[in-house]
């Protein structure tokens, strides 16, 4: 008989928005541990904004966020888009993967040997040792995908938070991206929760679905969530979900047709 | 070597040489900050800001430091919490900073007796006419902003570099990015009565510049940029001497001579590698 997780964060109720105006209204779901769960909706739907009240950035306008692990604290390591950087930093991969080890080292210190060695255990768990001194404005997509997961990983999370981890890579490299994350998922048993705006591209990897788009708000299981059935629902015209070769493919077809 | 000494005997050069030397080694090093987060003009319109400071001080006969203060704190606060605004875009809000304090400037010393005078030492600074008192005002200055950005070092690069990632790790981007905007406010109304616009606000672009060109190593980056700084005042304020010709223009000289080195050494070392 398959047991229950915990339950890592619950939302009961929930409205999210700025100011009076709410974005997203009276949702509910939990996140459990060693979920792998996919926010999907396209750009403006909200997810960026469910995304911020999950990592505690944003206070709900009306409802209840709980973080109900009893044992030991919830930590993100939150691997954020790579656009929103400050790209022109002179970092080397190695310095910023260091930035998350310093939650752990406080104020008025700076990183020590513990600390160091911890950034490159987990540059070595990605597979990137070998470009610790190399300017990271100097990587590849991929290899800077693979740097801030690696700082994601320094900051020790049970809750690895992923912001289109693939946006902008070529097919080899988003592969390559989303093989690592189910590893650390499988492999680390670390919960995920992946953003992306690719339905297709999300549904070959996790495990349950948050469906966020203009005035509809779904979740569940990969089974419930992707039929052609729900989708069409949903988005009120055909949407076929089909599998090719093993993976799922997610068609959009005609509205009259 | 003898003659450099010898100028440099002299009392009103020597107080020009601490002055540079101080405001140069804060401008520089806070410089840097200002180029890697591109608020490059935030530089430009607090000293702007705090000019007008000095000319509501000239007129209603008020410590000037303390009215440029203050108003480039008023400055500061509207910068940290407009600047993100999804309605204006960043470099209007500091354009529109920059354009008020300026017309304001000239508006209100236009009918004092001095008003001309008055607008070109806020322009060029008289690093010449310095006091023992603005040195030590200085000092203290160096030691307080200097423990401030040394003691949060990590914390200020972080938030500068990823604010998301840092507020996720329990920091708060919005505060360190208001401590950042004090510190350069207080820099620049305390260096702006000494070292006028030009120079402060050359001193926080140029030789940060200069140093990202040369090294890429962010620590380096701010050695190089202080470096540049302290080695173009005492050239500079030397040739002004000797020349006879006007001491801010020449140091921003220098250093433009640095930028251009640097932009050359920049372009061999890629084409060599």
């Amino acid at each position: 008989m398959e047991t229950q997780n915990k339950t890592l964060i619950q939302f009961s109720d929930v409205t999210l928005g700025y100011g009076s105006h709410a974005v997203l209204s009276d949702i509910s779901f939990e996140l459990f541990e060693n979920d792998f769960v996919g926010l999907v909706g396209p750009n403006g739907s909200g997810k960026t904004t469910l995304l911020r009240a999950i990592l505690g950035h944003l206070k709900p306008q009306k409802g209840r966020i709980e973080r109900r692990n009893n044992d030991t604290e919830i930590r993100f390591g939150y691997v954020p888009q790579r656009e929103h950087l400050e790209n022109i930093f002179p970092f080397t991969a190695f310095e910023v993967v260091l930035m998350g080890t310093y939650n752990r080292v406080g104020l008025f210190k700076r990183p020590g040997k513990s600390e160091h060695d911890l950034a490159k255990q987990c540059l070595e768990h990605v597979g990137i040792l070998d470009l610790k001194d190399k300017l990271f404005n100097n990587l590849s997509g991929g290899q800077k995908q693979r740097t801030l997961i690696a700082r994601a990983l320094a900051t020790q999370p049970n809750i690895l938070v992923l912001d289109e981890p693939t946006n902008g890579m070529d097919l080899i490299s988003q592969k390559s991206i989303l093989d690592l994350i189910t590893q650390l998922h499988t492999k680390d048993k670390l919960t995920i929760l992946m953003v992306s705006h690719l339905l297709t591209e999300v549904s070959n990897y996790v495990r349950k679905i948050i469906l966020v788009e203009a005035d509809h708000f779904q979740v569940g299981s990969l089974e419930d969530i992707l039929t052609t059935a729900n989708l069409s629902k949903m988005y009120d015209m055909p949407v076929f979900v089909d599998r090719i070769k093993g993976n799922n493919v997610v068609i959009v077809g005609e509205k009259n047709g | 070597m003898a003659e450099l000494i010898d100028i440099f005997e002299i009392e009103f050069m020597q107080h020009a040489l601490y002055t540079g030397l101080l405001v140069g080694i804060m401008c520089s090093f806070l410089g840097v900050y200002i180029v890697l987060r591109r608020i490059v003009f935030v530089g430009a319109s607090l000293a702007q800001i705090s000019s007008t400071g000095f000319a509501i001080g000239i007129i209603f006969e008020m410590n000037p430091v303390v009215s440029a203060m203050a108003l480039t704190m008023i400055g500061v606060v509207w910068f940290a919490f407009n600047l993100n605004s999804k309605k204006i875009p960043q470099d209007s809000t500091l354009a529109l900073g920059y354009i008020i304090a300026s017309a304001s400037a000239i508006l209100i010393l236009s009918k004092h007796p001095k008003g001309d005078a008055d607008l070109l030492g806020l322009l060029f600074g008289n690093i010449l006419t310095i006091t023992s008192d603005q040195i030590y005002i200085l000092l203290a200055a160096l030691i307080i902003l200097g423990s401030i950005h040394l003691i949060f070092y990590k914390e200020f690069l972080f938030v500068s570099f990823d604010p998301e990632m840092s507020e996720t790790l329990g920091f708060r981007p919005q505060i360190w990015n208001v401590l950042f905007y004090v510190t350069v406010g207080m820099l620049i109304s305390l260096a702006i009565k000494s070292a006028g616009i030009l120079l402060v606000f050359g001193l926080l672009v140029i030789p940060p510049i200069a140093a990202i060109l040369i090294t890429e190593k962010i620590s380096r980056v701010f050695a190089w940029s202080v470096l540049i700084a302290v080695i173009s005042i005492p050239s500079g304020l030397y040739l002004s001497f000797t020349q006879d010709i006007p001491s801010a223009p020449t140091i921003i000289a220098l250093m433009t001579l640095w930028l251009g080195i640097s932009f050359t050494f920049n372009k061999l070392r890629h084409a060599v590698a």
